[in-house]
Formats: C-alpha cells, sequence, structure tokens
C-alpha cells in the first residue's frame, strides 16, 4: 500500500516535471540561441569572413575607399595576413574561459600586405591610388567603450 | 523499503540522463546548423566578390579623355591585352582550351584579383554581337596557387589535424579512457585466455589499448571532423548539385566612345581546397 502511494506520487512528479521540462526547453532554446547569436558575432569565424568580404569588397570601388568595421568593444582580435597577401587568419579572444579561443581563416580576391597585429577590434580597409597604381591597407587599432 | 530507494533512483537517473541528452542535442544542433549555413554561403559569395571586383578593376574598365574611370564599362581594347578573344563564344574547342591552358592563365602584373589555390574562369560575351555563326567573347583564367597550402589542406591531412586538435586532455576524458582500458583488458584477457596461443595477458594489452582509442574522440568530433576535411569542390557539389559556383553580372562592353554594347560577365570558381 505504501510502494504504491509512493509510486503515485513519482508519477504525479513525473507529469509535472515533464510539462515543466517542455515550458522550459523552449526557455532554454530562446537562452541559448540569444547566447549563440552573441558569440556567433563576434567569433573568429564570422570577423574572419567579414572581414575577407570587405576587403575584397574594396576592390570593387572605383577611386579611394575607406571602410571601418568594429565587430566588438568587448572582445580583442589577433590577426595575420598571409605571405601572399590572399588570406586573412583571426583568433578572437573572449575574456569567457569556457569560450575555446579558435583560428579562422577566410580568403580575399584583392592583395593585401602581410601582417601581424595583436590585440585589437578596430579595423579600418582602404583603397587609394598612388602614381596611378591601386594598394590596398588593413589598419587596425584597440578601442574601448 | 528497498523497492522505494530504488525506483527513485532509477526515475531520478533517467531524468538526469534525459535533460542532459537533449540540451547537448539542442546545443548539437544549433552549432551545426549555423556551421553549414556558412559553408554552403562561402563559394557562392566569392564568385559574386571576384565579379565586382573585376567589373571595377582599372585595367579593364574604360576610361575617357579626362582619365575619369566607369564601374561596369569594360574596355574592348583592354579586354584584348588581357583575356583570349574568341568569335565563337568558345564553342571551338581549340579556343576554350586557351582558356584552361596554364600558358595564358592571367598573370598577377595583368590583373591582381583571384583567391588563393582557386580557379576563376572567367568569361564576357558581348550580348549585342552574338548570334549563332559568330559570337564575340573574351576568357580566361585567374590562377594563385599555394602549394605549401595545397599539401596542408588536403583532406587526409586536414583530417587528422582535426583529430588532434579536438583530442580532450581534460580529467574526465581521462577517467572515462581509464575505465574503458580496464574493461576492454578484462574482455580482452577472458577472450584471449580462450584463444591459443594468445593468452590472457595479450588479450588483456590489446583490449586496453581497443578500449582507450574508442574513448578518444566522440562520434560528433569524428564527424566534424569529417565535415571539415571535405574539399570545396565536393562541398559545393553536395550543397548545390555543381562543384562549380556561376555567378552572371551584366555590364557594357565600350568598343569607343560611341559604339557601347550590353554584355554579361561569368565568373565561374572552383575552390580547390
Amino acid at each position: 500500500m505504501k510502494l504504491q502511494l509512493e509510486i503515485k506520487w513519482f508519477l504525479a512528479i513525473f507529469i509535472v516535471t515533464v510539462i515543466t521540462l517542455l515550458i522550459l526547453s523552449k526557455l532554454v532554446s530562446i537562452a541559448l540561441s540569444q547566447l549563440y547569436q552573441i558569440i556567433a558575432e563576434s567569433s573568429s569565424q564570422n570577423v574572419a569572413i567579414q572581414l575577407a568580404s570587405l576587403m575584397s569588397a574594396t576592390g570593387s570601388i572605383m577611386g579611394r575607399i575607406e571602410v571601418e568595421y568594429i565587430p566588438s568593444n568587448d572582445i580583442s582580435y589577433d590577426i595575420e595576413v598571409d605571405s601572399m597577401g590572399k588570406e586573412i587568419a583571426v583568433k578572437a579572444k573572449f575574456p569567457q574561459i569556457y569560450i575555446q579561443k579558435i583560428t579562422s581563416e577566410a580568403k580575399f580576391c584583392t592583395s593585401f600586405d602581410s601582417q601581424k597585429i595583436q590585440d585589437v577590434n578596430r579595423f579600418v580597409i582602404e583603397k587609394y591610388e598612388e602614381n596611378g597604381r591601386v594598394y590596398y591597407r588593413l589598419s587596425a587599432w584597440r578601442i574601448n567603450e | 523499503m528497498k523497492g522505494d530507494i530504488t525506483i527513485n533512483v532509477i526515475i531520478t537517473g533517467l531524468f538526469a540522463i534525459g535533460v542532459a541528452a537533449f540540451a547537448l542535442y539542442l546545443m548539437f544542433k544549433m552549432f551545426l546548423e549555423i556551421e553549414s549555413v556558412n559553408l554552403q554561403a562561402k563559394t557562392e559569395r566569392d564568385a559574386i566578390l571576384l565579379a565586382n571586383a573585376i567589373l571595377s578593376h582599372k585595367n579593364l574598365v574604360y576610361c575617357d579623355s579626362n582619365f575619369i574611370c566607369y564601374r561596369g564599362m569594360l574596355d574592348a581594347n583592354k579586354l584584348n591585352n588581357t583575356f583570349v578573344y574568341s568569335t565563337s563564344g568558345f564553342n571551338d574547342t581549340e579556343e576554350f582550351k586557351m582558356v584552361i591552358d596554364p600558358n595564358f592563365w592571367i598573370t598577377r602584373d595583368k590583373l591582381d584579383l583571384g583567391y588563393e589555390n582557386t580557379i576563376a574562369n572567367v568569361i564576357i560575351i558581348d550580348l549585342d554581337d552574338c548570334k549563332r555563326d559568330r559570337c564575340v567573347a573574351w576568357g580566361g583564367s585567374i590562377v594563385n596557387l599555394n602549394a605549401w597550402e595545397l599539401m596542408e589542406d588536403n583532406p587526409i591531412y586536414k583530417f587528422g589535424k582535426c583529430l588532434v586538435e579536438s583530442f580532450d586532455i581534460s580529467l574526465g576524458h581521462l577517467a572515462k579512457s581509464v575505465g574503458a582500458c580496464i574493461a576492454g583488458a578484462g574482455l580482452g584477457a577472458v577472450i584471449g585466455s580462450v584463444i591459443p596461443g594468445v593468452g590472457s595477458a595479450l588479450g588483456a594489452a590489446i583490449g586496453c589499448g581497443v578500449g582507450v582509442i574508442a574513448t578518444l574522440w566522440t562520434p560528433e568530433e569524428i564527424v566534424n571532423c569529417v565535415i571539415e576535411s571535405i574539399p570545396e569542390p565536393i562541398k559545393m557539389w553536395i550543397t548545390t548539385g555543381n562543384p562549380i559556383s556561376h555567378k552572371g553580372i551584366p555590364i557594357n562592353i565600350v568598343y569607343d566612345a560611341d559604339t557601347i554594347h550590353k554584355g554579361r560577365i561569368i565568373v565561374s570558381l572552383l575552390e580547390l581546397v
């Protein structure tokens, strides 16, 4: 009799828990997607793709152009343009220790000088002409807000 | 009394497993979905950006007597200097061979555009001078090869590198490996003692080794490494049914100040790695 009563209680708790979990799963899903959105926007992969796209896109402008890109005020990045000047590697340095610091690469179709810059979060991509020749330049700084 | 505790433990355990599995499922689902979206868009985006950059390149666009250059208006004379010219729209095999022939690849001094380890075939068609028996077109291949990257990014090397990078050296993983080694060794010892000539010691050693290897990576890590090591053309072929991304953009072809034809530039990208 006592055993039966306890199983009834367990069943009741089980059903209530399942319903609560179903409701919570929606909230968890929203919370996770928001967290992911924040991480994804500032991630190495996203910043590498954005930078490479902007570096390629400057090629489609006639004459001089200057594009500014600030992916995040809080996170700093290490960047490296490869020796051929055709690929950029980005490493996001998230302050949270549970986020892995991964390096992501992305290619661009224009030609930039090979360079390595650390701890920056403001990027300026320029296309300019000098003595009839076209040049591309990537500059980066650290800004805090 | 003992029965109460058993049911309690089982149900609590099942709940814990269920919640953990559900949370893991949600996280993997979300991360994998976003990863695949990025992969699909990459080659398409690259082709569009390259086509747009070609449309604005100083070595190709028309510039007037005041040195003002016009985006999207390609100078026929400049095209002749950079690309292979065809009056058959490259339907002639010999002419098309010239487009892909390494001897006719467009060098960096002529056009400093293009992606590393990517073959970009560019075809420009004069739509106002393209009939059945005559079709004016220009074509060429932009290729920037980086031997080191080609070697480093070959699928087998990439797969191995990914496995090494995703290797877990946490205490929890170590405990799991030790447990698998002990379980494998026990099973191996039993099997080894039954098989003549093997013996329980060798069986235990083999069993331990198999147990450790089996716990080195999770199935998700292996799947992730397989996805990462698939070459770009195959990824494109899986996602779009074609290993090459074709992007056609309308242009104008300027023969002289009074003769301007409508045209189209088609950029086909084949990303090698």
